[in-house]
Parts: C-alpha cells; structure tokens; sequence
C-alpha cells in the first residue's frame, strides 16, 4: 500500500480580480476535482448554444451555488491533489477585518500562492498580502502572472511584472532565488496544470509542478509545548479544567506544567479529547486537561501552559514588525491599542517608532519616525499593559503573531522579532 | 464582494448548560444580513462540550466582529472563538 500523501494548507492572495477564484477554479477543474457530471451538463448545454468555451464559466458559477447550499459545519474549503501532496485551499477573504481571524485560528497557511495580473502588475493589496503572508509564517510562495492571454503571452511584460514582485518579496525577506514564478493564464489553462504552447520562451514549472516541489512542513511537535488556555473550568468530581488547543509540542499525562504569565505550576491528572481520555496530546488537538494544583482562579483565558523546564516567555517589552492595514489618522508613540495573540488579548503601548520600511526598495525609509500611517511597514517597541506571554516568531513562529485592533477594525499586524523578558 | 463562512467555536459558562437551547437563542440574535448555516456539537473533555457554528458574512467591513459580539453577549456563553474562515 503507498504511504499517505502529506497534507497542506494552500492559502491563494493577490490583489482583487487578478484572478485568485479562477486559479482556484482552474486548479479543481484540470485535476479532475469537478465531478463529471456538473461538467458533462454544461459541455451538452455549450454544444447546444455553440458556446463551447463558456464551459469553464458555466462550472465555476455551478461550483459556487453548489457550495453555497452544500457547506454545513466544515467550512467549504476546497481539496485537490498533485504526485505528492494533498491540498486544501484557503481562500483568504479580502477584507482586512479578516486578517485577526487569520492570526488567531486553526488552519495556518503552509504556503501560499500569490497572483498578480500580468497587465496592472503590482497593486496595493499585492503589496499588502505579501506582508501579511510574511507576518503570518507563510514561508514558501509561488508566484503566478496571471491573465497572460490578456497581454498576448508577451515575455518583456512577464519580466517587467517579474522583476516587480521580486524587488517587493526580496524586501519583505522572502529568499527570490527559491521562488517559482510561472506565467500562466487560469482562464484559458495555460501553465496551470498543463503546459502552455503558446509560450515556448517559459522553461519553468507549471503551476501544480511548482507545488509538487514545495518543501513539507515542520512539524510543531517538535518545539516546546505551548498550550494557550481558551477557557478554564471547574468541574465537580474532575477539579480544575483548562481548555485550548495544543500549538506547539506533546503534553503527556504525569507531566508537570506551568502557566504563565501567573507562573503556577502542577502535575497533569488526566487529559481527554473528544470525551476521550488520551495518554499524550499533540499540535492540533482541542483538548480539556486536569492538573492538580491549580486552582479556577489563579489562571485565565490568555495564559499559556507549557513545560517548567522551557517554559511559556513573558514580554516586558517586544520588537516587532508590523504592516499598517488601515487607521484612520497616524500610530504615534504612546498610542495604546489591544493586541490580540493566540487566545489573549492585552493593550500595549507603542514605546518607540524605531524605523520605517520602504514597500519599493527594502531600504529603511526613515529612522526614528514621528508617525506611521495606513500601508506602511515598521519595527516598533512596544510594552504590554499587563503581563503578556509572546514568542519571538523564529523559535514558536505560533506564538509570535498578533493582529492588533482599535475601534472595533483590525489596524494592523505583526510578528515578534525580539523580546526583553520580564523578571 | 462575496460571501465568507466562518465556523464558530462557542464555549459554554458550564457543563450544565443546554447547547440546544443555545442553539435556538444563538439563532434568535444573528442579524438578518447573516445567514446561518449550521450547529454541531464537538465533545471536548469530562463532560463539556463545544457548540461550533458556521455563518455566512459578507466579505465586507467588521469581518466576524458582530456575530461574535452578540454571541459572547448571551448569558450562557463563556467564550466564542473564530476557528476558520473561508471565501466560499
């Protein structure tokens, strides 16, 4: 029997109409997704009005209305696969107010491709999504010129596109030299699953040959357990009950634990998943756990548990790249708004603007500046209002991004590049 | 723009509470601008159970951040948490 495909979590991003549902579309069609008998309808129908290439269209409308009325409980994320891997799609909202929940929730993006259309090239929400898809730990990218049709598959324009989105990726820190960018047309199939004659100057890989040789992801079983408390319980016959889910590391039962920021520690009882007790929980998994030692009261939602010997890091204050998403005025220092990480949320107060990053060149723009305002990049120093766990985004990358929000909009968001540890 | 689902996890104030009743008081204060789409009830540990709700948003400004309020507002909600959201 052939060993199982690893999974991934495949996030689409790119500016709006630059063609992210119909790669998504394309993808589901040319790998044979789309049930035969939605495609078979409108091939007949096609036929009959002598529209044939209306067909890809006609499924794309079809998949969405069956979506619509199919989508219970899970989510309607889209699966396909390739040689190597099983895919599911996260197709990324567009609104910024969805960027706290893409921070906050369960399916991290493993890699991400970003489309750009090959006429209008780089756009604001380009820009904006590389840096989010760098903020959110979306290490590995492939990058589509899309709509090549539409610029009859001209190789000076692709460069010129090309060389754009790299200068923006090299600047944000993504390694260009590792990235795959493939011009392709999704409308018309062209580089997407099969290759494209029309372009016999492209050498590259198609899209889903890009995907083929994506790296698979570490596993955050093998860094420190980390487990944020989503709630805490006190169940009669049972004690002291947190709840949340495992980010990073195993817990086994009989471990000692810590909770931090209160810093009280005990001995797990018994841990159960699903009304089920299990002897060891790993990233992922939503579990309830009984510790001995620990009182309801003495910790809270936000707290994070961890190993005594690695324990959970709590901030007195932190560095951290941010991406201004949208503020209605300008970030000065003192402003104090509320940064929602993992399961806490805390307001902290920007000590320093310590530099501005140009979007176009990666250069720093201005050093020491007096404000930031919407779309741009900067590291800022920033203290917590109260006692805060965080991670620096290199070692629990989990735990090290935060969507920061103010007047009821998601601001901004960032990732943790150094931490001063309180004592 | 669009529609999003986002799937919702509710915690109960205890294990004591009735995730049907929740149910039907959760359907009560969703505006009319989104559309429910399902419950399922995700056992947890010693008895507690979660109560896990998909809705449809528009892609649009607020994101989840009315649902989620007027659910955290009833009396026998603990927590709500987005888990995932997804243009469909």
């Amino acid at each position: 029997m052939p060993a199982e495909k690893p999974h991934m979590n495949l996030a689409i991003i790119g500016h709006i109409d630059h063609g992210k549902s119909t790669l998504v579309g394309r993808l589901l069609y040319d790998t044979g997704v789309v049930p035969p008998h939605i495609i078979e309808k409108f091939k007949q129908e096609a036929k009959a009005k002598g529209k044939e290439s209306f067909v890809f269209a006609w499924v794309m409308d079809s998949l969405k209305e069956e979506r619509e009325r199919g989508i219970t409980i899970d989510i309607a994320h889209k699966k396909f696969e390739t040689d190597k891997y099983y895919f599911t799609i996260v197709d990324c909202p567009g609104h910024r107010d969805f960027v706290k929940n893409m921070i906050t929730g369960a399916s991290q993006a493993d890699a991400a491709i970003l489309v750009v259309d090959a006429k209008d090239g780089v756009m604001a929400q380009t820009k904006e999504h590389v840096f989010l898809a760098r903020t959110l730990g979306i290490n590995q990218l492939i990058v589509v010129i899309n709509k090549m049709d539409t610029i009859d598959y001209d190789q000076k324009r692709y460069e010129e596109v090309k060389k754009d989105v790299a200068n923006l990726l090299r600047m944000v820190g993504y390694k260009v030299d590792e990235i795959p960018f493939i011009p392709a047309s999704s409308w018309e199939g062209d580089n997407v699953v099969n290759r494209s004659d029309k372009m016999p100057w492209y050498d590259g890989p198609t899209v889903v040959e890009a995907l083929d040789i994506l790296k698979e992801p570490e596993k955050p079983i093998d860094l420190p357990l980390r487990i944020p408390v989503q709630d805490v319980y006190s169940i009669s016959g049972v004690g002291t009950v947190p709840v949340g889910r495992v980010e990073t590391g195993k817990l086994k039962k009989g471990d000692k634990v810590v909770f931090m920021p209160p810093g009280i520690g005990g001995e797990v009882k018994s841990i159960e998943m699903h009304h089920q007790e299990i002897p060891e929980a790993i990233p992922g998994d939503n579990i309830g756990f009984n510790v001995r030692g620990v009182g309801k009261k003495d910790i809270r939602r936000g707290d994070v548990c961890g190993h005594p010997e690695n324990p959970p890091t709590v901030a007195d204050e932190f560095t951290a790249q941010i991406v201004v998403l949208q503020h209605p005025t300008a970030i000065t220092v003192g402003y104090t708004p509320v940064f929602h990480c993992h399961t806490a949320q805390v307001a902290c107060t920007i000590l320093a603007i310590e530099k501005k990053l140009d979007p176009r060149t990666g250069q720093v723009k201005e050093e020491n500046p007096d404000f930031i305002k919407t779309g741009d990049a900067a590291v800022v120093r920033v203290k917590p209002t109260r006692p805060l766990v965080i991670e620096k985004v290199k070692e629990i990358p989990q735990l090290g991004r935060f969507a920061i929000r103010d007047m009821g909009q998601t601001i901004a968001a960032g990732m943790v590049i150094d931490i001063k540890e309180k004592k | 723009m669009g529609d999003v689902a986002a799937k919702l996890r509710i915690m109960p104030k205890d294990v004591e509470i009735d995730l049907e009743q929740l149910k039907e008081k959760i359907s009560m204060v969703l505006p009319e601008n989104v559309k429910l789409h399902g419950f399922s009830i995700e056992p947890i540990a010693f008895g507690l159970s979660a109560l896990n709700v998909v809705v449809l948003v528009a892609d649009a400004e607020g994101g989840t951040e009315e649902v989620e309020q007027l659910i955290e507002g009833l009396d026998d909600v603990e927590s709500v948490s987005v888990v995932e959201v997804g243009r469909i």
